[in-house]
């Protein structure tokens, strides 16, 4: 059996559907899960098809997870600048971070929306296929000693950047309960009922709101597809955007197929375009 | 019976004595009559008291001697008397003496000694043995109470090594147990287990860790520092204090019958090695009593050194479950960063991808279109080989030239423009003119795009160019043709005007014969619609034509004729051959329901595609005045 025979049946055996997965990336996923289990991908595929538990467990194995508060933070001073400020005049916002891992975008994005003071007007939803993560997400609550550097980077940056940008820095106590002697970080409560997560998977299509939306983070998440699944998944972020609506990807990650021409570039991000045409 | 007795031994002694002076009489007399002198005289009885007068003696004998039998025996039977009273004296003594005895034997120490003289020897062991009885029982005694005690003791300890044996991990649990057990075990009214900790600033208090009907006024919370208060004096100087003047607002017991001060409290250091860890307090309404105290002490002494067996334990537990946490971090860690490495080597991956497609579209790029890169000045950078072909120039007659050189004099300005534009970090689009080496003009659609590195310097402009000469050249061509052409079409659309107003006039002065003919005249397109209703077909069907203009001929006539009459079926019905070209009779059905035969004659016209069919119909009713 090939890893990707097993993909196969665990499409047919569970909701989940990995076989357009980037090849390289879901094998060597896959790969750790048979090391870890001592199993073979027969073995595999019998505990697929028995045991709904597993599947989940498998699915929070195979993910990966890795996320950051202001996760490359010059992103988030640029998107501050040319995204949030826009915004700041409409009656309403809509956010959705898709693939929000354990909510540090999430958070890291409610901090900088509060210190534009246009948070109260902005609605934030946030999926994972991950409900581990998800979990983790709602809770709000870190290991202080491996988050408190990514922080203090940011507002590095920030104060750096002082005299051109509309936020200077960032107090750390006010967005954050902090107690070093638990090594535990926890973001301002305020914040925790703020976010709807839900649990959802980009590769099913059907989203779990009505909602259009003004911004769209999906940050390295694409680079875990394959082309054409990523060309499918920017279709239904097209259609869920705003006319204007922002999409915000991952540091190396681009436009596919037909989509390069629905977007304008918008500095580091893409702008859906009103014209379907292609523009000579 | 004694007296009794006395008067048998005196009778008995004078028979005795009688008897005997009796034979003495008798032996004298036949001694006497034997001697020769009385046989030879042979004389009477008589005779022989004369001649032997002493026979007169020994007549009275009898009587002396019952006399001195009588007498003797009296003597005897005084000295008897006499003897016997001493016995029963002594037989009396023996009697208190064995009373006396059995009474101790029965325990009865108290009991006097009845006897006299004190100072007679059996008296005075008699009260040593008395003395040495009481002694030996009171001994007793306080070895039985010391042995019960002892038994209590040990009982106790016995069942309170048990309960520290079965203690669990848990300091409360534990010091439940003790107290619990202690006060239980000992009746007391109540009592505390105060253990030492330490704040995490290092000072050190004594926590109530558990309690049984405990009620303190003085400390409302349950903690006492160290070296405050008693239990703080009784952990400092590690001895046992023991309170019978207890003072009024320092506990209070708490019963059914309300509250009362104890009379007695006891406060035990908890130590091990000389080392504190904690005091029991106990308070009673009894006074404790010494082995008491020392068994509370004896478990005192094992319950310190289980509590710090405990203490330790936990220590250890918490290290472990720490040690435990930290693999558990160290997993979740090692997973963390086998996560990013995979994040790493996917966006790698990803970007590899792109790269290859970049690549791609950059060969492409470079096959179709006419490609180079030059500086904002317009100093070439490079050239692809469709430039080189288009501009009909040597690579090495181009290598470091200005853009200028393909540029017609009049167009430079326009050059200058672009570079300015172009610094400024804006793209250009556009068709331009150009001059191969030849001196012959091109046509090119541009796009000039300025690259720019992370620092939002431009480092080079990027062209991609198409030859359009061509293309321009045709649509100059055309566009000749097209002006050509343009009047040609004029003309011959005023033509087809021309006709289609004749045309129309026609059609108009066709209907308005039609409308005024007297005959009926409908006219249906292929569907049935009607599109034409005289004003004879109003009068005979009684209908506006409004009413029937645009609907189904089939509403001309009743249903029964459309089925059974064939001429009327196929004229209503659609795609239907119809009877045309002859006179056929058949009823129409007017606006009111009535049936009316007629003649009709239908003919058939056909326009470009469009079929139509012109119904004639006479009134074959002869009206009758
Ligand atoms: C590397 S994390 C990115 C987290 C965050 N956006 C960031 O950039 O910091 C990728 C997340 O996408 C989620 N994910 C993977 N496949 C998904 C799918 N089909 N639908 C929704 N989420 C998915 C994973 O569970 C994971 O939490």
């Amino acid at each position: 059996m090939t890893y990707k025979e097993y993909l196969l049946e665990l499409k047919k055996y569970s909701p989940y559907d990995f076989s357009e997965y980037s090849d390289n990336s879901i094998q060597r996923r896959l790969q750790k899960v048979l090391d870890e289990y001592k199993m073979t991908l027969e073995e595999l595929r019998e505990r697929t098809i028995n045991d709904n538990l597993f599947v989940e467990q498998l699915v929070n194995d195979i993910t990966v997870n890795t996320t950051d508060f202001f996760r490359d933070a010059d992103i988030w001073l640029e998107y501050v600048e040319t995204v949030l400020n826009k915004l700041s005049a409409r009656q309403q916002i809509k956010i959705w971070h898709a693939g929000s891992s354990t909510g540090k975008e999430v958070y890291s994005n409610l901090i900088l929306l509060d210190e534009l003071g246009i948070l109260k007007k902005t609605q934030v939803f946030a999926t994972d296929i991950n409900q581990q993560v998800l979990k983790e997400a709602t809770q709000g609550t870190y290991r202080y000693s491996n988050n408190i550097k990514s922080i203090e980077t940011y507002i590095k940056i920030l104060e750096a950047n002082k005299d051109n940008s509309s936020i200077k820095s960032i107090n750390l106590e006010k967005h954050f309960n902090i107690n070093i002697a638990n090594d535990q970080l926890k973001v301002n409560n305020k914040y925790l009922s703020l976010p709807i997560f839900k649990k959802h998977d980009l590769v099913q299509g059907a989203i779990p709101f009505e909602e259009k939306f003004d911004i769209i983070f999906c940050r390295n998440v694409l680079i875990y597809f394959n082309t054409s699944l990523q060309t499918r998944i920017l279709k239904i972020f097209h259609d869920h955007l705003n006319t204007s609506g922002v999409l915000i990807l991952g540091n190396h990650e681009g436009l596919t197929g037909f989509f390069k021409t629905r977007f304008n570039r918008l500095g580091s991000f893409f702008v859906k375009s009103n014209s379907f045409h292609f523009k000579y | 019976m004694k007296r009794i007795k006395t008067r048998q031994i005196t009778n008995k002694y004078t028979v005795r004595g009688v008897f005997f002076g009796i034979v003495f009489l008798a032996l004298s007399v036949l001694i006497t009559s034997n001697s020769y002198l009385f046989v030879s005289q042979k004389g009477t009885f008589n005779d022989l008291f004369k001649m032997y007068p002493g026979l007169w003696l020994a007549a009275v004998m009898p009587i002396a001697f019952g006399i001195i039998g009588y007498y003797l025996a009296k003597g005897f039977v005084k000295i008897i008397k006499k003897q016997q009273q001493l016995l029963n004296k002594e037989a009396q003594r023996s009697q208190i003496v064995f009373d006396f005895i059995e009474n101790l034997r029965q325990g009865n120490l108290e009991t006097a000694i009845p006897i006299e003289q004190e100072t007679d020897k059996l008296g005075q062991s008699l009260y040593r043995l008395k003395d040495f009885l009481i002694k030996n029982k009171l001994e007793e005694e306080q070895r039985r109470i010391e042995e019960e005690q002892r038994n209590w003791v040990t009982q106790g300890l016995a069942q309170f090594s048990e309960i520290l044996r079965n203690s669990s991990d848990n300091l409360e649990n534990l010091s439940y147990n003790i107290i619990h057990y202690l006060v239980n075990y000992s009746k007391i009214n109540q009592g505390g287990v105060y253990l030492l900790n330490t704040k995490i600033s290092g000072d050190k208090y004594f926590e109530l860790k558990a309690c049984i009907a405990f009620d303190r006024k003085k400390f409302t919370d349950k903690t006492i520092l160290w070296g405050e208060g008693l239990i703080g004096r009784c952990a400092l100087e590690k001895q046992t204090i023991y309170l019978t003047d207890v003072p009024n607002d320092y506990i209070t017991i708490t019963s059914g019958l309300g509250e009362a001060n104890p009379r007695a409290i006891l406060m035990v250091p908890l130590k091990v090695n000389e080392e504190i860890h904690g005091v029991i307090e106990l308070a009673s309404f009894n006074l404790f009593q010494p082995y008491e105290i020392a068994f509370v002490e004896k478990t005192a002494e094992s319950s310190a050194s289980t509590i710090s067996n405990v203490k330790i334990n936990i220590q250890t537990s918490n290290l472990l479950k720490e040690t435990q946490i930290q693999a558990e971090k160290m997993s979740q860690q090692e997973e963390e960063l086998r996560q990013n490495l995979e994040e790493m080597q996917a966006t790698q991956e990803e970007s590899e991808r792109t790269a290859i497609e970049m690549k791609g579209i950059i060969e492409a790029i470079d096959h179709a279109a006419i490609n180079c890169e030059f500086e904002t000045d317009g100093t070439l950078i490079s050239v692809n080989k469709n430039f080189l072909k288009t501009f009909k120039y040597n690579l090495e007659e181009i290598e470091g030239q200005n853009l200028r050189i393909f540029f017609f004099k009049n167009d430079l300005p326009e050059l200058d423009k672009i570079l300015a534009d172009l610094k400024n970090g804006h793209n250009f689009k556009g068709r331009v003119r150009r001059r191969n080496k030849t001196g012959e003009e091109i046509y090119l659609l541009s796009t000039y795009t300025p690259v720019i590195d992370n620092e939002g310097e431009i480092i080079k402009i990027l062209s991609l160019e198409n030859d359009v000469t061509d293309q321009v050249k045709m649509e100059e061509e055309l566009k000749r043709s097209k002006e050509e052409l343009g009047i040609l079409l004029e003309e011959a659309r005023n033509e087809v005007k021309e006709q289609f107003r004749e045309m129309e006039s026609v059609k108009i002065r066709n209907e308005k014969t039609l409308e005024g003919a007297l005959d009926a005249i409908i006219t249906t397109d292929k569907e049935g619609t009607v599109q034409f209703f005289n004003i004879a077909a109003e009068k005979l069907w009684g209908y506006d034509r409004q009413e029937v203009l645009g609907n189904n001929v089939s509403m001309l006539f009743s249903a029964d004729t459309i089925i059974n009459d064939e001429f009327v079926r196929t004229f209503v019905t659609a795609d239907e051959k119809k009877v045309v070209g002859e006179r056929r009779e058949a009823p129409i059905k007017n606006k009111y329901g009535d049936e009316i035969p007629v003649l009709f004659l239908l003919s058939e016209a056909q326009v470009g595609l469009e079929h139509s069919f012109t119904a004639f119909i006479q009134n074959v009713e002869v009206e009758l005045f």
